[in-house]
Protein backbone atom coordinates (compact mmCIF):
# COMPACT_ATOMS: atom_id res chain seq x y z
CA UNK A 1 0.00 0.00 0.00
CA UNK A 2 1.17 3.49 -0.83
CA UNK A 3 2.83 5.10 2.18
CA UNK A 4 0.73 8.27 1.79
CA UNK A 5 -2.44 6.22 1.71
CA UNK A 6 -1.32 4.26 4.74
CA UNK A 7 -0.69 7.46 6.68
CA UNK A 8 -4.03 8.88 5.50
CA UNK A 9 -5.96 5.79 6.60
CA UNK A 10 -4.20 5.70 9.96
CA UNK A 11 -5.47 9.22 10.64
CA UNK A 12 -9.10 10.02 11.44
CA UNK A 13 -9.94 12.31 8.49
CA UNK A 14 -12.02 9.67 6.71
CA UNK A 15 -14.04 8.89 9.85
CA UNK A 16 -14.65 12.58 10.48
CA UNK A 17 -15.63 13.06 6.82
CA UNK A 18 -18.14 10.25 7.28
CA UNK A 19 -19.59 12.08 10.27
CA UNK A 20 -19.63 15.36 8.35
CA UNK A 21 -17.36 17.10 10.84
CA UNK A 22 -14.52 18.01 8.49
CA UNK A 23 -13.74 21.57 7.40
CA UNK A 24 -14.26 22.44 3.70
CA UNK A 25 -10.48 22.17 3.14
CA UNK A 26 -10.34 18.78 4.85
CA UNK A 27 -13.37 17.59 2.86
CA UNK A 28 -11.62 18.48 -0.39
CA UNK A 29 -8.54 16.57 0.72
CA UNK A 30 -10.60 13.51 1.62
CA UNK A 31 -12.52 13.63 -1.64
CA UNK A 32 -9.22 13.81 -3.49
CA UNK A 33 -7.95 10.67 -1.73
CA UNK A 34 -11.25 8.83 -2.33
CA UNK A 35 -11.15 9.67 -6.01
CA UNK A 36 -7.47 8.87 -6.51
CA UNK A 37 -6.86 5.81 -4.32
CA UNK A 38 -9.09 2.71 -4.62
CA UNK A 39 -8.06 1.54 -1.13
CA UNK A 40 -9.40 4.78 0.38
CA UNK A 41 -12.59 4.53 -1.68
CA UNK A 42 -13.10 0.92 -0.56
CA UNK A 43 -12.58 1.87 3.09
CA UNK A 44 -14.98 4.80 2.78
CA UNK A 45 -17.65 2.55 1.28
CA UNK A 46 -17.14 0.06 4.11
CA UNK A 47 -17.41 2.83 6.69
CA UNK A 48 -20.70 3.95 5.17
CA UNK A 49 -22.00 0.39 5.21
CA UNK A 50 -20.95 0.08 8.85
CA UNK A 51 -22.70 3.30 9.72
CA UNK A 52 -25.90 2.07 8.07
CA UNK A 53 -25.71 -1.32 9.74
CA UNK A 54 -24.87 0.18 13.13
CA UNK A 55 -27.64 2.78 12.92
CA UNK A 56 -30.06 0.13 11.71
CA UNK A 57 -29.26 -1.92 14.79
CA UNK A 58 -31.01 0.80 16.80
CA UNK A 59 -34.00 0.92 14.46
CA UNK A 60 -37.33 1.63 16.11
CA UNK A 61 -40.60 1.11 14.29
CA UNK A 62 -41.61 4.54 13.11
CA UNK A 63 -45.25 5.57 13.70
CA UNK A 64 -47.33 4.73 10.63
CA UNK A 65 -49.43 7.90 10.94
CA UNK A 66 -46.23 9.98 10.71
CA UNK A 67 -45.81 8.86 7.10
CA UNK A 68 -49.21 10.34 6.22
CA UNK A 69 -48.35 13.58 8.04
CA UNK A 70 -45.06 13.89 6.15
CA UNK A 71 -46.68 13.07 2.81
CA UNK A 72 -49.40 15.63 3.51
CA UNK A 73 -46.85 18.28 4.47
CA UNK A 74 -44.67 17.59 1.44
CA UNK A 75 -47.69 17.57 -0.88
CA UNK A 76 -48.94 20.86 0.59
CA UNK A 77 -45.52 22.43 0.14
CA UNK A 78 -44.89 21.16 -3.35
CA UNK A 79 -48.32 21.45 -4.94
CA UNK A 80 -48.68 25.21 -5.17
CA UNK A 81 -45.65 25.37 -7.43
CA UNK A 82 -47.35 23.34 -10.14
CA UNK A 83 -50.69 25.21 -10.16
CA UNK A 84 -48.83 28.52 -10.03
CA UNK A 85 -46.80 27.51 -13.03
CA UNK A 86 -49.89 26.18 -14.78
CA UNK A 87 -51.88 29.32 -13.94
CA UNK A 88 -49.06 31.52 -15.20
CA UNK A 89 -48.88 29.52 -18.42
CA UNK A 90 -52.68 29.68 -18.83
CA UNK A 91 -52.79 33.42 -18.18
CA UNK A 92 -49.92 33.98 -20.62
CA UNK A 93 -51.67 31.85 -23.24
CA UNK A 94 -54.98 33.67 -22.72
CA UNK A 95 -53.28 37.08 -22.87
CA UNK A 96 -51.43 36.03 -26.00
CA UNK A 97 -54.72 34.82 -27.50
CA UNK A 98 -56.53 38.04 -26.58
CA UNK A 99 -53.70 40.17 -27.97
CA UNK A 100 -53.63 38.13 -31.18
CA UNK A 101 -57.41 38.47 -31.53
CA UNK A 102 -57.25 42.23 -30.84
CA UNK A 103 -54.50 42.70 -33.41
CA UNK A 104 -56.44 40.60 -35.94
CA UNK A 105 -59.60 42.60 -35.22
CA UNK A 106 -57.74 45.90 -35.50
CA UNK A 107 -56.32 44.74 -38.81
CA UNK A 108 -59.81 43.82 -40.03
CA UNK A 109 -61.11 47.25 -38.98
CA UNK A 110 -58.25 48.96 -40.80
CA UNK A 111 -58.94 46.89 -43.91
CA UNK A 112 -62.65 47.81 -43.70
CA UNK A 113 -61.73 51.49 -43.22
CA UNK A 114 -59.48 51.32 -46.25
CA UNK A 115 -62.26 49.70 -48.29
CA UNK A 116 -64.76 52.37 -47.20
CA UNK A 117 -62.27 55.16 -47.90
CA UNK A 118 -61.58 53.76 -51.37
CA UNK A 119 -65.32 53.53 -51.99
CA UNK A 120 -65.80 57.08 -50.71
CA UNK A 121 -63.07 58.38 -52.99
CA UNK A 122 -64.75 56.54 -55.90
CA UNK A 123 -68.11 58.10 -55.00
CA UNK A 124 -66.53 61.54 -54.74
CA UNK A 125 -64.94 61.09 -58.16
CA UNK A 126 -68.33 60.05 -59.55
CA UNK A 127 -69.90 63.12 -57.89
CA UNK A 128 -67.25 65.36 -59.40
CA UNK A 129 -67.93 63.92 -62.86
CA UNK A 130 -71.68 64.22 -62.30
CA UNK A 131 -71.36 67.79 -60.99
CA UNK A 132 -69.22 68.71 -63.97
CA UNK A 133 -71.84 67.30 -66.33
CA UNK A 134 -74.60 69.13 -64.41
CA UNK A 135 -72.59 72.32 -64.43
CA UNK A 136 -71.99 71.95 -68.14
CA UNK A 137 -75.71 71.36 -68.70
CA UNK A 138 -76.67 74.34 -66.54
CA UNK A 139 -74.18 76.49 -68.37
CA UNK A 140 -75.65 75.37 -71.66
CA UNK A 141 -79.16 76.11 -70.39
CA UNK A 142 -78.03 79.45 -69.08
CA UNK A 143 -76.51 80.30 -72.42
CA UNK A 144 -79.68 79.27 -74.22
CA UNK A 145 -81.91 81.23 -71.86
CA UNK A 146 -79.76 84.32 -72.19
CA UNK A 147 -79.58 83.94 -75.91
CA UNK A 148 -81.53 86.69 -77.69
CA UNK A 149 -82.85 84.12 -80.17
CA UNK A 150 -84.60 82.16 -77.42
CA UNK A 151 -88.34 82.68 -77.19
CA UNK A 152 -90.30 82.21 -73.98
CA UNK A 153 -93.81 80.76 -74.11
CA UNK A 154 -96.08 80.49 -71.10
CA UNK A 155 -98.73 77.78 -71.24
CA UNK A 156 -101.67 78.23 -68.82
CA UNK A 157 -104.35 75.67 -68.17
CA UNK A 158 -107.94 76.01 -69.40
CA UNK A 159 -111.02 75.32 -67.30
CA UNK A 160 -110.03 71.60 -67.09
CA UNK A 161 -106.75 72.47 -65.41
CA UNK A 162 -106.84 76.03 -64.21
CA UNK A 163 -103.77 75.83 -62.02
CA UNK A 164 -101.52 74.45 -64.77
CA UNK A 165 -98.61 76.66 -65.67
CA UNK A 166 -95.67 75.64 -67.80
CA UNK A 167 -93.03 77.81 -69.44
CA UNK A 168 -91.41 76.70 -72.71
CA UNK A 169 -88.14 78.06 -74.08
CA UNK A 170 -87.48 77.52 -77.79
CA UNK A 171 -84.36 78.51 -79.66
CA UNK A 172 -84.84 78.07 -83.40
CA UNK A 173 -81.18 78.77 -84.18
CA UNK A 174 -79.71 76.32 -81.71
CA UNK A 175 -82.67 73.94 -82.27
CA UNK A 176 -83.17 73.45 -78.55
CA UNK A 177 -86.35 73.30 -76.50
CA UNK A 178 -86.81 73.41 -72.73
CA UNK A 179 -89.80 73.44 -70.44
CA UNK A 180 -90.14 74.63 -66.88
CA UNK A 181 -93.11 73.00 -65.21
CA UNK A 182 -94.23 75.60 -62.66
CA UNK A 183 -97.52 74.02 -61.48
CA UNK A 184 -99.52 70.92 -62.39
CA UNK A 185 -102.98 70.20 -60.93
CA UNK A 186 -103.30 66.76 -59.46
CA UNK A 187 -104.57 63.91 -61.69
CA UNK A 188 -105.83 60.43 -60.93
CA UNK A 189 -102.98 57.86 -60.78
CA UNK A 190 -103.91 56.43 -64.17
CA UNK A 191 -103.57 59.79 -66.03
CA UNK A 192 -100.64 62.05 -66.99
CA UNK A 193 -100.04 65.42 -68.66
CA UNK A 194 -98.38 65.04 -72.11
CA UNK A 195 -96.83 67.80 -74.25
CA UNK A 196 -97.22 67.82 -78.03
CA UNK A 197 -95.83 69.89 -80.92
CA UNK A 198 -98.08 70.80 -83.80
CA UNK A 199 -95.98 70.10 -86.91
CA UNK A 200 -97.56 70.41 -90.25
CA UNK A 201 -101.00 69.75 -88.81
CA UNK A 202 -99.86 66.64 -86.90
CA UNK A 203 -99.46 66.36 -83.15
CA UNK A 204 -95.95 65.05 -82.44
CA UNK A 205 -95.44 63.68 -78.86
CA UNK A 206 -92.68 65.52 -76.98
CA UNK A 207 -92.64 64.51 -73.33
CA UNK A 208 -94.71 63.65 -70.29
CA UNK A 209 -94.77 66.57 -67.86
CA UNK A 210 -94.03 66.18 -64.20
CA UNK A 211 -92.77 68.31 -61.38
CA UNK A 212 -89.01 67.76 -61.00
CA UNK A 213 -86.25 69.21 -58.87
CA UNK A 214 -84.63 70.70 -61.94
CA UNK A 215 -86.13 73.91 -63.18
CA UNK A 216 -85.50 73.25 -66.83
CA UNK A 217 -86.03 69.96 -68.65
CA UNK A 218 -84.94 69.62 -72.24
CA UNK A 219 -87.56 68.29 -74.57
CA UNK A 220 -87.20 67.13 -78.21
CA UNK A 221 -86.99 70.00 -80.69
CA UNK A 222 -89.17 69.79 -83.74
CA UNK A 223 -88.65 71.80 -86.89
CA UNK A 224 -91.64 73.72 -88.13
CA UNK A 225 -93.42 73.70 -84.80
CA UNK A 226 -96.61 75.78 -85.08
CA UNK A 227 -97.71 75.39 -81.50
CA UNK A 228 -97.14 73.60 -78.22
CA UNK A 229 -100.02 71.68 -76.63
CA UNK A 230 -100.69 69.85 -73.38
CA UNK A 231 -103.29 67.08 -73.10
CA UNK A 232 -104.39 64.67 -70.41
CA UNK A 233 -103.51 61.13 -71.50
CA UNK A 234 -103.62 57.65 -69.98
CA UNK A 235 -100.67 56.69 -67.76
CA UNK A 236 -97.53 56.10 -69.79
CA UNK A 237 -98.59 58.57 -72.48
CA UNK A 238 -100.18 58.14 -75.92
CA UNK A 239 -98.91 58.06 -79.47
CA UNK A 240 -101.90 60.04 -80.69
CA UNK A 241 -103.05 63.14 -78.86
CA UNK A 242 -106.52 63.07 -77.30
CA UNK A 243 -107.65 66.46 -78.50
CA UNK A 244 -110.75 66.37 -76.32
CA UNK A 245 -108.46 66.40 -73.31
CA UNK A 246 -106.46 69.46 -74.38
CA UNK A 247 -105.79 71.57 -71.30
CA UNK A 248 -103.27 74.18 -72.58
CA UNK A 249 -101.77 75.39 -75.81
CA UNK A 250 -99.80 78.26 -77.27
CA UNK A 251 -99.13 79.11 -80.90
CA UNK A 252 -95.81 80.51 -82.13
CA UNK B 1 -31.05 -1.85 0.84
CA UNK B 2 -30.47 -2.88 -2.73
CA UNK B 3 -28.59 -0.34 -4.85
CA UNK B 4 -31.35 -0.51 -7.44
CA UNK B 5 -33.98 0.71 -4.97
CA UNK B 6 -31.57 3.33 -3.65
CA UNK B 7 -30.94 4.54 -7.19
CA UNK B 8 -34.68 4.52 -7.96
CA UNK B 9 -35.45 6.60 -4.85
CA UNK B 10 -32.70 9.07 -5.71
CA UNK B 11 -34.10 9.47 -9.25
CA UNK B 12 -37.59 10.10 -7.86
CA UNK B 13 -36.20 12.56 -5.32
CA UNK B 14 -34.32 14.50 -7.98
CA UNK B 15 -37.47 14.59 -10.12
CA UNK B 16 -39.44 15.84 -7.06
CA UNK B 17 -41.75 12.86 -7.46
CA UNK B 18 -43.74 12.47 -4.22
CA UNK B 19 -43.49 8.69 -4.44
CA UNK B 20 -39.89 9.13 -3.27
CA UNK B 21 -41.05 10.17 0.21
CA UNK B 22 -43.25 7.09 0.55
CA UNK B 23 -40.41 4.80 -0.50
CA UNK B 24 -37.91 6.60 1.74
CA UNK B 25 -40.24 6.19 4.69
CA UNK B 26 -40.86 2.51 3.97
CA UNK B 27 -37.17 1.69 3.65
CA UNK B 28 -35.40 4.09 6.01
CA UNK B 29 -37.87 5.52 8.55
CA UNK B 30 -37.25 2.85 11.22
CA UNK B 31 -33.47 3.26 11.16
CA UNK B 32 -33.72 7.06 11.06
CA UNK B 33 -36.32 7.11 13.84
CA UNK B 34 -33.93 5.03 15.92
CA UNK B 35 -31.18 7.57 15.25
CA UNK B 36 -33.51 10.44 16.23
CA UNK B 37 -34.46 8.68 19.48
CA UNK B 38 -30.81 7.91 20.29
CA UNK B 39 -29.91 11.58 19.90
CA UNK B 40 -32.94 13.22 21.50
CA UNK B 41 -33.75 10.51 24.06
CA UNK B 42 -37.33 11.66 23.63
CA UNK B 43 -39.72 9.73 21.42
CA UNK B 44 -42.14 12.63 20.91
CA UNK B 45 -39.34 15.00 19.98
CA UNK B 46 -37.84 12.28 17.77
CA UNK B 47 -41.11 12.15 15.81
CA UNK B 48 -40.89 15.89 15.20
CA UNK B 49 -37.26 15.48 14.20
CA UNK B 50 -38.11 12.71 11.74
CA UNK B 51 -40.93 14.75 10.21
CA UNK B 52 -38.75 17.86 9.89
CA UNK B 53 -35.89 15.77 8.47
CA UNK B 54 -38.08 14.29 5.74
CA UNK B 55 -39.26 17.77 4.75
CA UNK B 56 -35.61 18.92 4.64
CA UNK B 57 -34.67 15.86 2.58
CA UNK B 58 -37.50 16.63 0.17
CA UNK B 59 -36.61 20.31 -0.13
CA UNK B 60 -32.86 19.74 -0.46
CA UNK B 61 -32.98 16.68 -2.69
CA UNK B 62 -31.18 18.55 -5.46
CA UNK B 63 -28.15 19.01 -3.17
CA UNK B 64 -27.62 15.30 -2.69
CA UNK B 65 -24.51 14.12 -4.56
CA UNK B 66 -24.47 10.35 -4.96
CA UNK B 67 -20.78 10.43 -5.86
CA UNK B 68 -19.87 11.77 -2.42
CA UNK B 69 -22.01 9.68 -0.11
CA UNK B 70 -24.45 6.80 -0.08
CA UNK B 71 -28.08 7.77 0.31
CA UNK B 72 -28.27 6.48 3.88
CA UNK B 73 -25.16 8.41 4.88
CA UNK B 74 -26.80 11.63 3.64
CA UNK B 75 -30.13 10.81 5.32
CA UNK B 76 -28.29 9.96 8.55
CA UNK B 77 -26.48 13.30 8.53
CA UNK B 78 -29.74 15.22 7.96
CA UNK B 79 -31.50 13.41 10.82
CA UNK B 80 -28.47 13.62 13.12
CA UNK B 81 -28.07 17.39 12.58
CA UNK B 82 -31.81 18.04 12.88
CA UNK B 83 -31.96 16.02 16.10
CA UNK B 84 -28.93 17.80 17.61
CA UNK B 85 -30.46 21.18 16.71
CA UNK B 86 -33.79 20.12 18.27
CA UNK B 87 -32.07 19.06 21.50
CA UNK B 88 -30.11 22.32 21.72
CA UNK B 89 -33.25 24.34 20.99
CA UNK B 90 -35.18 22.52 23.68
CA UNK B 91 -32.36 23.00 26.15
CA UNK B 92 -32.37 26.75 25.52
CA UNK B 93 -36.13 26.98 25.99
CA UNK B 94 -36.32 24.93 29.15
CA UNK B 95 -33.15 26.00 30.90
CA UNK B 96 -35.00 26.90 34.12
CA UNK B 97 -36.83 23.59 34.26
CA UNK B 98 -33.61 21.71 33.65
CA UNK B 99 -32.06 23.45 36.64
CA UNK B 100 -34.61 21.95 39.01
CA UNK B 101 -34.76 18.56 37.38
CA UNK B 102 -32.32 15.75 36.96
CA UNK B 103 -30.61 16.64 33.71
CA UNK B 104 -29.94 12.98 32.96
CA UNK B 105 -33.59 12.05 32.95
CA UNK B 106 -34.93 11.25 29.55
CA UNK B 107 -38.09 9.69 28.24
CA UNK B 108 -37.87 5.98 27.88
CA UNK B 109 -39.08 5.03 24.41
CA UNK B 110 -42.36 3.17 24.52
CA UNK B 111 -42.02 1.76 21.05
CA UNK B 112 -40.24 -1.48 20.39
CA UNK B 113 -37.19 -2.04 18.30
CA UNK B 114 -38.09 -2.96 14.76
CA UNK B 115 -38.23 -6.75 14.69
CA UNK B 116 -36.75 -7.02 11.23
CA UNK B 117 -33.54 -5.41 12.47
CA UNK B 118 -33.13 -7.59 15.56
CA UNK B 119 -30.46 -9.78 13.92
CA UNK B 120 -28.35 -6.77 13.14
CA UNK B 121 -28.93 -5.38 16.62
CA UNK B 122 -27.82 -8.68 18.11
CA UNK B 123 -24.60 -8.54 16.14
CA UNK B 124 -24.05 -4.86 16.93
CA UNK B 125 -24.46 -5.69 20.59
CA UNK B 126 -21.41 -7.90 20.18
CA UNK B 127 -19.33 -4.74 20.04
CA UNK B 128 -17.36 -4.08 23.21
CA UNK B 129 -18.71 -1.22 25.35
CA UNK B 130 -15.47 0.79 25.20
CA UNK B 131 -15.87 1.02 21.43
CA UNK B 132 -19.64 1.47 21.55
CA UNK B 133 -19.55 4.50 23.84
CA UNK B 134 -17.06 6.24 21.56
CA UNK B 135 -19.03 5.47 18.37
CA UNK B 136 -22.34 6.44 20.04
CA UNK B 137 -20.86 9.72 21.28
CA UNK B 138 -19.57 10.58 17.81
CA UNK B 139 -22.47 9.16 15.73
CA UNK B 140 -25.46 9.92 17.90
CA UNK B 141 -24.47 12.69 20.25
CA UNK B 142 -22.91 14.88 17.61
CA UNK B 143 -19.75 15.29 19.67
CA UNK B 144 -16.42 16.18 18.16
CA UNK B 145 -13.57 13.84 19.02
CA UNK B 146 -12.24 16.40 21.52
CA UNK B 147 -15.71 16.71 23.14
CA UNK B 148 -15.94 12.91 23.35
CA UNK B 149 -12.51 12.83 24.94
CA UNK B 150 -13.59 15.38 27.56
CA UNK B 151 -17.00 13.81 28.14
CA UNK B 152 -15.76 10.23 28.39
CA UNK B 153 -12.59 11.30 30.21
CA UNK B 154 -10.27 9.42 27.91
CA UNK B 155 -7.32 10.80 25.91
CA UNK B 156 -8.01 12.15 22.41
CA UNK B 157 -5.66 9.59 20.89
CA UNK B 158 -7.63 6.80 22.57
CA UNK B 159 -10.90 8.20 21.16
CA UNK B 160 -9.39 8.12 17.68
CA UNK B 161 -8.02 4.62 18.02
CA UNK B 162 -11.22 3.26 19.59
CA UNK B 163 -13.27 4.78 16.78
CA UNK B 164 -11.08 3.16 14.16
CA UNK B 165 -10.90 -0.19 15.93
CA UNK B 166 -14.64 -0.05 16.76
CA UNK B 167 -15.52 0.51 13.14
CA UNK B 168 -13.16 -2.28 12.12
CA UNK B 169 -14.87 -4.56 14.63
CA UNK B 170 -18.25 -3.54 13.27
CA UNK B 171 -17.02 -4.44 9.81
CA UNK B 172 -16.13 -7.88 11.09
CA UNK B 173 -19.47 -8.28 12.90
CA UNK B 174 -21.57 -7.20 9.95
CA UNK B 175 -19.32 -9.17 7.65
CA UNK B 176 -20.36 -12.25 9.63
CA UNK B 177 -24.03 -11.30 9.17
CA UNK B 178 -23.57 -10.90 5.45
CA UNK B 179 -21.76 -14.24 5.17
CA UNK B 180 -24.39 -15.86 7.38
CA UNK B 181 -27.25 -14.48 5.29
CA UNK B 182 -25.58 -15.48 2.07
CA UNK B 183 -25.31 -19.07 3.30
Amino acid sequence: MNERVKIFLEGDLLERYLMDTTSPMESKEVEHYIEKYPEVKKTYIELQENLEEYATSYAVTAPSDLKDKILKQVTTRSKPAIPLLAITACVATILFGIMTFMIWRQNQELLEDRRLTTQLIGNLNDDIVSNRETLQSVEEQFMILNNSATEKYVLRGNRHARKLETVAYVNMLEKKSYVHVVALPELPDEQVYQMWADVDGHMVPLDILKITKENLVEIPYEERMASLNITIEPKGGSKEATVDNLVANISF
Amino acid sequence: MKPFIEQHIVELLKAQDERAIGLLYDHYADALFGVAIKVTKDEVLAQDVLQESFVKIWKNASRYDASKARLFTWLFRVVQNTAIDAVRSRQRKTVKEIQIQDSNVYHIPTTKFAIEHLDIAAHASGLEDKYRVVIDALFFQGMTQQEASDELDIPLGTVKSRLKIGLRELRKLFGIVIVFLSL
